[in-house]
């Protein structure tokens, strides 16, 4: 199974992204172990969603970290896609 | 010879506990709710016993003919990937706090616990806990998720009612605290969220 996960700087931020991104399927999870350097909270999305969702994150001037994740039974792959410029790590 | 346990016009968890009663000194009993809760409850022990059973409505009435004498066979669950635990939910948010932030961490601890390989026996959900297991909640995929991985899903059926919510119900069961308090007995862990 593959997904995307995005990670934000603040719970904060990843509330309101979720709120921006209310249009689409999303998931508020816990950020995974692997990725836990910036805030607990991230968001689950559809791989085909994609391309959307960072267009609209982008619009809103939004920080964040993009990774893709495939689960392999319980092991999990992250690759980092995107992250935005003044998104601090 | 059959015993007849009217229990119509009683509350939960009365009928449970009449019909429980009338079982362990009788082979047949025949048991008459009124309400669709009730009757729930009473072939949900009647299950849990491996009694097999019989159940006609007639008006708005449920006759649930009992019969010891052919048990049915357990099912099976896979042990090995089970804690021997129970999570009980008694409100709809984890821990005290801001209301949004707690929607989070309780939508977060359960989409944790349904990507683990190991999960615990049943999760109870009582009080405004109710509200997790009805229409509209973030917690559905997760605890189909769970329930397909055999977990039981236990709703407080005096809980769905009190905040009148009993046909919003859309994932697992109705039960009544003689089941809940028999669940939390059972189990070696009681996780309390």
């Amino acid at each position: 199974m593959t997904y995307l996960v995005l990670t934000f700087n603040s719970t904060h931020k990843a509330i309101k992204a979720e709120k921006i991104l209310e249009a689409f399927s999303t998931d508020m999870i816990p950020t995974p172990r692997q990725l836990s350097a910036s805030c607990g909270i991230s968001i689950k999305c559809a791989l085909e969603d994609s391309e959307n969702i960072l267009s609209v994150l982008d619009s809103s001037a939004m920080e964040y970290k993009c990774y893709q994740v495939t689960k392999d039974g319980s092991n999990y792959h992250f690759n980092e896609l995107r992250r935005t410029n003044a998104f601090k790590s | 010879m059959q015993t007849t346990v009217d229990a119509r016009g009683l509350s939960c968890p009365v009928p449970v506990i009449k019909t429980k009663k009338a079982l362990e000194d009788n082979g047949n009993v025949l048991t008459i709710v009124d309400n669709e809760i009730a009757k729930e409850n009473v072939t949900k022990l009647v299950k849990s016993l491996n009694y097999s059973f019989n159940c006609i409505e007639d008006n708005g009435e449920f006759y649930i003919d009992i019969n010891k004498g052919v048990e049915v066979e357990p099912v099976v669950k896979d042990i090995e990937s089970m804690f021997d635990s129970a999570v009980l939910v008694g409100s709809k948010h984890f821990g005290d706090g801001d209301p949004d932030l707690g929607d989070i961490l309780i939508k977060g601890y359960f989409y944790t616990l349904s990507e683990m390989d190991t999960v615990p026996k049943v999760i109870i959900f009582l009080n405004s806990g109710a509200y997790l297991t009805c229409e509209d909640s973030k917690l559905l995929k997760d605890l189909k998720i769970l329930e397909a991985k055999g977990v039981e899903i236990l709703t407080c059926g005096t809980c769905l009612d009190f905040y009148n919510i009993t046909s919003k119900l859309s994932v697992g069961g109705v039960s009544n605290m003689y089941t809940i308090a028999e669940h939390l007995n059972n189990v070696k862990k009681v996780i309390k969220l």
